[in-house]
């Protein structure tokens, strides 16, 4: 159990998340850099088998910018990790679930991050769109100054 | 290393000041999206507008067809790709004739995948111009002699396979193996044909260099028939 289920990760799918980000935020992303081995730092890009991407994006909810980590993995499943001082949040998508009574797509509130609440992303499939969605819940608690709005977008304000 | 506790995922790991902008960026800087909230009550209605309006359908479809490794009907893309299915269709049968996407005939209709080996050498033709090659074989190499080491196994299958019930953590050893041996084969792959490519282009100079002294032929600057 647990993301991506033992499956490999989706290198492809990391970039094109990548290139959303860029292509939504323009200069709100600060600085892409990426990770080539597990528990090994973020680094510049040096080849396509990225295991994973942190985006430095600017403006953050309170502070002045904050970091997305993304992740897929071959089997569908990914990981949208924000964190800035003082809060973090994530969006995932997790297949292992499906057998658990927990969500499979869930969402780990700032205020409680262990907590698996059912996510308001319900599409799972490009991961160009899913990261448009992640965007726009996180730019709407970023314009209000709130994360109370993170995952109230069914219904949006 | 493999064995080290992973880095700090926890609230800790922020931008610092020095890593923003001296010049702060504000909301009123940026404009994400060109559609408007207000005409959406769903996130996921919100998002697939937005992504229609930064895109084209062909586009959209190839983007979906890029990631369908599990063959589809043409209904199941278009839901997806957000187009018509008769759209689908025509574009997906397209793309079959030029070999990016295979379909093949069911009992339940015709289903469609991307093409795997058109997909692979694309990949690796890609790769082939890379200058670091031989720098990324040796990191991939190092990171599977360490996973071989931790747990005496040959490849992540074994693993999979044993009785043992695996921790979040080997799962996502796993899952890195597995990525590291795919791209070892890649890299490898790319290598050889990067050699290839130089080895065609010396091999092509004497031959150019014969041919030049009869430009007047017909057959001009293309290569011999022979």
């Amino acid at each position: 159990m647990g993301m991506g289920n033992g499956s490999p990760i989706d290198s492809e799918a990391i970039d094109e998340c990548v290139e959303q980000m860029r292509q939504q935020l323009d200069k709100g992303v600060v600085k892409v850099r990426f990770r080539y081995q597990k528990g090994h730092p973020f680094k510049q890009r040096e080849g396509k088998d990225l295991r994973a991407a942190r985006i430095t994006v600017t403006p953050g909810i309170h502070e002045r910018g904050g970091y997305f980590d993304i992740q897929w993995w071959e089997n569908g499943d990914y990981k949208y990790h924000y964190r800035e001082d003082g809060l973090e949040f994530r969006f995932g998508h997790e297949a292992a679930n499906e057998t658990t009574n927990k969500p499979v797509r869930h969402f780990h509130p700032p205020n409680d991050l262990d907590t698996h609440t059912k996510s308001c992303i319900e599409i799972e499939q490009p991961p160009k769109l899913v990261t448009i969605a992640v965007l726009k819940t996180w730019w709407t608690a970023v314009k209000n100054g709130d994360e109370n709005f993170l995952n109230a977008q069914n219904g949006l304000p | 290393m493999t064995d080290e506790p992973s880095p700090p995922d926890g609230p800790d790991e922020f931008p610092t000041e020095e890593e923003l902008p001296d010049e702060p960026v504000t909301v009123d800087d940026i404009d994400p999206f060109t559609v408007d909230d207000d005409d959406f009550e769903d996130i996921d209605d919100f998002a697939a507008a937005e992504w229609k309006n930064e895109t084209t359908a062909d586009e959209r479809i190839r983007t979906v067809i890029n990631r369908t490794t599990i063959p589809k009907s043409a209904g199941d893309i278009a839901e997806t790709a957000q187009v018509s299915e008769t759209k689908a269709r025509a574009t997906l049968n397209k793309l079959a004739e030029e070999g990016i996407v295979r379909s093949h005939q069911t009992d339940s209709g015709k289903l469609y995948g991307r093409n795997p080996e058109w997909h692979l050498l694309k990949q690796i033709n890609q790769l082939a111009d890379s200058e670091t090659l031989v720098d990324q074989i040796q990191r991939v190499k190092q990171e599977l002699a360490e996973y071989n080491a931790k747990y005496d196994a040959t490849d992540p299958e074994e693993l999979l396979i044993s009785d043992k019930e695996l921790t979040q953590n080997e799962l996502d050893d796993v899952s890195h193996w597995r990525t590291a041996e795919r791209e070892l084969s890649h890299l490898r792959a790319a290598y050889r044909l990067k050699e290839a490519k130089e080895q065609g282009s010396t091999v092509t100079e004497p031959g150019d260099r014969q041919t030049g002294t009869e430009t007047t032929t017909p057959a001009g600057n293309q290569p011999p028939l022979q």
